[in-house]
């Protein structure tokens, strides 16, 4: 039996994966033992007149048996095969009880994909515009279009399909995603929140724009003479990196759960750590302090010594920045020991950058290594560099019985982690699994001690407070031109964001999207407010839920309008088709792209769309370099990062954190999706389930640990007693889980107050939920609010979408800055029972569709009355 | 980011005043800074406080500007490529021959800034806006010698795309010139003046 109170270990007991070698772990471990390479050379588009593209492809035909799905993308199907698999590798079958304690957590990618769009491009381009009104056309006539770069659907599909109920999550954190995604499901099995978690990542950047991307950005391999030698870490005359696509997901499991089932133990995770480089959005910091931190942090939560490690599978792009200072970070990390029996090698040398999954495969690479007791080579290097000398393992694949190896990730943005791993004793060995784990502390309380917001009332929290107290909307902004088109006249747009005012790196002004700057201006105005030391924030952790796609098509109409020739005489117009002109629409041809359409995009494009560049520009901005995490999960993405902050600080990993997120309802292919959904609100009238209008904004939370905050005599807004996190699988009542997160946050935050009988002990004085006026979604939260019992009671439920709009991930954060708020005495709400009187307890959810479900109870701190401050007056 | 005047559009007006005037400008706008305060000899790297980044926003609002295709490789690579690895760099720093020739190609950088030591990734640290001008020139001047494959026509601005010229006469396309083959066609002419024979062909 495990105490209540122990830290559990976590052991690896499935692998699934989809590589350029095929489907299935075992294919792609035969051929990195054999040194092989997937790079493989394609002219990626149908004219056979552009130039070869080396990448790692996958052949999809070796995922037969998903026929079914063609309308999901390449992420989603090996995604999809690489979890299925891992799961019948564990011996694991669909059905398996305590559903509630199997999650999902996957690194994944959005990005732009073009490419099923291009044969209506002449009429859905206007002049250098999209036409909003065709390109709706083309969306209702192919939705997929719209839910395929949805990435964190990938997720749920997964859990879908093994009917898990824990979190079904989804990182981003660019080619650190999955390294991260692992390293969290890791800390929730060890913390006990679920006893399996399939861990992973999946990516396919092959398409055009993707490519086109980072071309641009001059970080792929140009100097090569085959396919096979084009990937070239640590060789003298490397010069970037070789595009790869795939999938990895592993099956982490709870010890006693695996080994009560007798299952198959690959390799035991021993620790992970997370660091941000805090320096700029590429290039990485020049003495590899972020890399060297992480990879400390690691073997801190691992509890091993430097000379413990044997293997280290590299980051190693074969850029030529990346190696050396990688190289130069190992050096500082294990000193002498680095020339005395570690080896070092980079998988990439054979499979390219998997990018999101890269970190997955190179875990199941690593695990597979210390299992078989033979360590992966380093291909290609044939020419040393003075600047990177360690033992990389050059060219064969090397027997050795390591014990411990590490698996490290850095990515664009500076977000960078690593895993450590520890081989399982075979059956035939003297058992060695004795390991010395620190327990779980005594419980900690979580308080919130500072807030940052930009909201369409105003970028700080004074002027959002005063206009909210003064009654007024923040949808009153009038819609871009391209909403207006479709027929929704208004928006809740943050008013005159300049970031010249409120962003000090210039850098981060030229590449940040609007949103990813509000992100970074709230951000900063928490941290501020909580009145944290210098010394102290830069080791802070920051949680992060962060928007999908953020990519204005437009950046893209000068170039794909350039890109187009007439059609060929004699081909009629497609009458279906509603085009203005009556002649033949003109045709887009990859050559002409090449030709002159890329010279028309801003090299830097795929920065600006980057997911996780909120998170990385506060890191940035502030100079925080302590661990840190980027959920991407729909609109539940910035409770999941509060939820997931605090955990941390429940944990003992830190006794401060920063948490929140940011979204953006304004780009174009966001608001088709909402409006084809019917979710968005069309014309001036805004009667019963005629939906929302979209919106934007941030907010930022400073969470501490209570004594943290009483030593420094922070003010404390409010406690966040518990979280909880949930999935409904397609199949079951979507309110099965939202019950099941609202009651296990309720649960869990009475659990230390006097032992009286659910629900009357926990009841909220108030529940601050969704309220989209959906039809649907306020028949699931009624229904959902009526099992907890909030109905008998009179319970109200308070929502800012009437009045903020709808800001997607930003919407959960309203919610809980307002409940925090209420509870410091600072705003009530319709419905309070005695305005005078701020409520003990309020509970603070929202549900993603009916997919994902995230609650926080929160409730007043004893000291909370003590503290005089009044920190939002103006 | 705010639009460049409409003037600045125009491909054929390029005295060297001017170009480097213009050249100036891109900058200052690229790296927020008054210009002013930038002179031909800042650094970009080094005085401006560039980013890697940078250079390729830069570059690419050259190009939109001047209407031109500039090189965005590294010189030493390419003469590496060009004339032996040997022959350029030594254990990752540049031999004697390979700061000769970078003195050759970069006649604005004053001599003393190529120092004995230098690494291959130091390179970029010595270019200034006068660098940035001279192949916005170089790349200039060779547009201006452009003239139809078909007809031998003279190459006109196209209305239409702004990243191609066409021909007055016959109305066929004309490519810019490759701001790489530039490059490539300067080092091998330095590599004459040097005596250094080619040994292979940049990839």
């Amino acid at each position: 039996m495990i105490a209540a109170n122990e830290h559990r270990r976590v052991v690896i007991t499935g692998l699934g994966a989809v590589t350029a070698f095929g489907r299935g772990a075992m294919q792609t471990w035969r051929a990195i033992v054999d040194g092989r390479s997937g790079v493989t050379a394609r002219h990626p588009f149908e004219n056979s007149a552009n130039p070869l593209q080396v990448a790692g492809y996958v052949d999809i035909a070796c995922l037969e048996g998903f026929g079914n799905e063609k309308y999901l993308g390449r992420a989603a199907q090996f995604g999809l095969a690489a979890g299925l698999d891992a799961y019948v590798d564990a011996g694991l079958t669909p059905g398996t009880p305590h559903a509630q304690k199997i999650g999902v957590c996957l690194g994944a990618s959005t990005f732009p994909v073009i490419e099923d769009r291009l044969d209506r491009l002449g009429s859905l381009l206007d002049g250098s515009r999209w036409n909003a009104q065709c390109y709706a056309q083309l969306c209702r006539e192919r939705p997929w279009l719209l839910t395929q770069s949805d990435a964190a659907s990938i997720s749920s599909l997964l859990s879908d399909r093994l009917g898990f109920e824990g979190p079904s999550l989804t990182v981003q954190a660019a080619c650190t995603s999955a390294t991260q995604a692992i390293g969290h499901a890791f800390h929730s099995l060890r913390a006990g929140q679920a006893t399996v978690m399939l861990a992973g990542g999946t990516d396919s950047m092959l398409s055009m724009m993707c490519v086109t991307g980072f071309a641009l950005l001059g970080s792929l391999a140009q100097r090569w003479s085959s396919p096979a030698q084009a990937s070239r870490p640590f060789d003298r005359t490397r010069d970037g990196f070789v595009l790869a696509e795939g999938a990895t997901v592993l099956v982490l499991e709870e010890l006693h759960h695996a080994l009560a089932r007798d299952a198959r133990i690959y390799a035991e995770l021993l620790g992970y750590g997370s660091s941000c480089d805090a320096y700029r959005l590429t290039d990485m910091q020049p003495e590899g302090r972020g890399a060297a931190l992480c990879m400390q942090a690691a073997l801190r939560d691992a509890q091993v010594l430097p000379e413990e490690v044997g293997y280290i599978n590299a980051h190693g792009t074969a850029t030529p920045l990346n190696d050396r200072i990688e190289t130069h970070a190992i050096r500082q990390v294990f000193g002498s020991h680095a020339d005395h029996g570690l080896a070092v090698s980079s998988t990439k040398s054979q499979l390219g950058h998997l990018l999101c999954a890269a970190g997955a495969v190179e875990l199941m690479v690593t695990a597979l290594a210390l299992h078989d007791k033979i360590l992966p080579p380093t291909l290609n290097l044939e020419n040393p560099d003075p600047e990177c000398n360690l033992d990389y393992i050059p060219g064969l694949a090397r027997p050795a019985a390591v014990n411990v190896a590490i698996s490290n990730s850095f990515g664009f943005g500076g977000q960078n982690g690593s895993l450590v791993l520890r081989r399982w004793p075979q059956p035939a060995e003297a058992s060695s699994a004795a390991v010395s784990i620190p327990p779980l502390a005594v419980t900690r309380r979580v308080c919130i001690t500072g807030i940052g917001v930009h909201s369409p009332l105003g970028f700080d929290l004074s002027s959002h407070v005063l206009r909210w107290r003064e009654g007024h909307s923040g949808t009153e902004s009038p819609a871009t031109p391209e909403m207006q088109a479709l027929g929704i006249p208004h928006a809740g747009r943050v008013p005159g964001f300049e970031p010249h005012n409120r962003i000090a790196n210039r850098m981060l002004r030229k590449i940040l999207t609007p949103a990813a700057g509000f992100a970074v201006a709230a951000a900063g105005e928490a941290l501020h407010r909580s009145g944290l030391q210098p010394a102290e924030i830069e080791k802070l952790s920051l949680f992060v839920g962060s928007l999908g796609l953020d990519q204005d098509l437009n950046t893209f109409g000068e170039a794909l309008r350039q890109s187009l020739e007439p059609a060929l005489p004699g081909l009629e117009p497609n009458p279906s088709e509603p085009s203005a002109s009556a002649s033949a629409p003109e045709r887009f041809s990859y050559s002409r792209f090449h030709k002159h359409g890329m010279s028309l995009i801003d090299p830097l494009f795929l920065l600006k769309s980057l997911p996780n560049a909120g998170l990385c520009g506060a890191a940035i901005e502030h100079g925080m370099q302590g661990a840190n995490l980027n959920i991407m999960n729909g609109s539940t993405s910035g409770l999941i990062a509060v939820s997931a902050a605090a955990d941390s600080i429940f944990r003992g990993d830190t006794p401060v954190a920063l948490a929140g997120g940011y979204d953006s309802l304004v780009q174009l292919e966001t608001v088709l999706a909402h409006l084809i959904d019917g979710r968005l609100r069309t014309g001036k009238e805004g009667g019963n389930g005629s939906g929302y209008l979209p919106s934007e904004g941030a907010a930022f939370f400073f969470l501490e640990e209570e004594a943290h905050a009483h030593a420094r005599g922070a003010h404390i807004f409010a406690e966040i007693a518990a979280s909880a996190v949930t999935h409904s699988p397609s199949g079951t009542p979507p309110e099965q889980g939202a019950v099941a997160a609202l009651e296990r946050a309720a649960r869990a935050s009475a659990a230390a107050e006097p032992p009286t009988e659910y629900p009357s002990c926990t009841a909220p004085n108030a529940v601050f939920g969704d309220g989209l006026n959906l039809a649907g979604h306020d028949a699931l939260e009624a229904e959902v609010l009526r099992r907890i019992g909030c109905r008998l009671r009179g319970i109200p439920l308070h929502s800012t979408v009437s009045r903020l709009g709808f800001a997607g991930a930003a919407t959960g954060l309203f919610s809980l800055l307002h409940a925090a708020l209420t509870i410091d005495g600072q705003l009530s709400f319709a419905g309070m029972a005695n305005p005078e009187q701020p409520p003990e307890k309020l509970l603070v959810w929202t549900s993603d569709r009916g997919r994902n479900h995230v609650a926080i109870a929160l409730r007043r701190s004893p000291d909370t009355a003590a503290t005089e401050a009044a920190p939002c007056e103006p | 980011m705010t639009a460049l005047p409409a003037s600045f559009s125009t491909p054929f007006a390029h005295s060297v005043p001017d170009v480097e005037q213009r050249v100036l400008l891109v900058v200052a706008r690229s790296l927020d800074r008054d210009p002013a305060t930038i002179d031909l000899n800042s650094r970009l790297f080094v005085d401006l406080d560039a980013e890697s980044l940078d250079m390729l926003d830069i570059a690419y609002s050259l190009e939109r500007t001047f209407c031109i295709r500039m090189p965005r490789v590294n010189l030493l690579q390419r003469a590496s490529d060009l004339f032996s690895e040997q022959a350029i760099l030594k254990d990752g720093i540049v031999t004697e021959t390979g700061m000769d020739l970078m003195r050759r190609s970069m006649p604005e950088i004053p001599e003393n800034w190529i120092k004995p030591g230098m690494r291959v990734y130091d390179f970029r640290l010595l270019i200034t806006v006068e660098s940035l001008a001279r192949v916005v020139h170089r790349c200039l001047e060779a547009v201006a010698r452009l003239c139809c494959s078909q007809c031998g026509g003279a190459a006109v601005p196209n209305s239409e795309f702004s990243m191609a010229m066409i021909c007055a006469d016959c109305g066929h396309t004309i490519e810019l010139p490759s701001g790489e083959h530039l490059l490539v066609d300067d080092l091998r002419r330095v590599g004459e003046e040097m005596h250094l024979p080619i040994v292979g062909e940049p990839a």
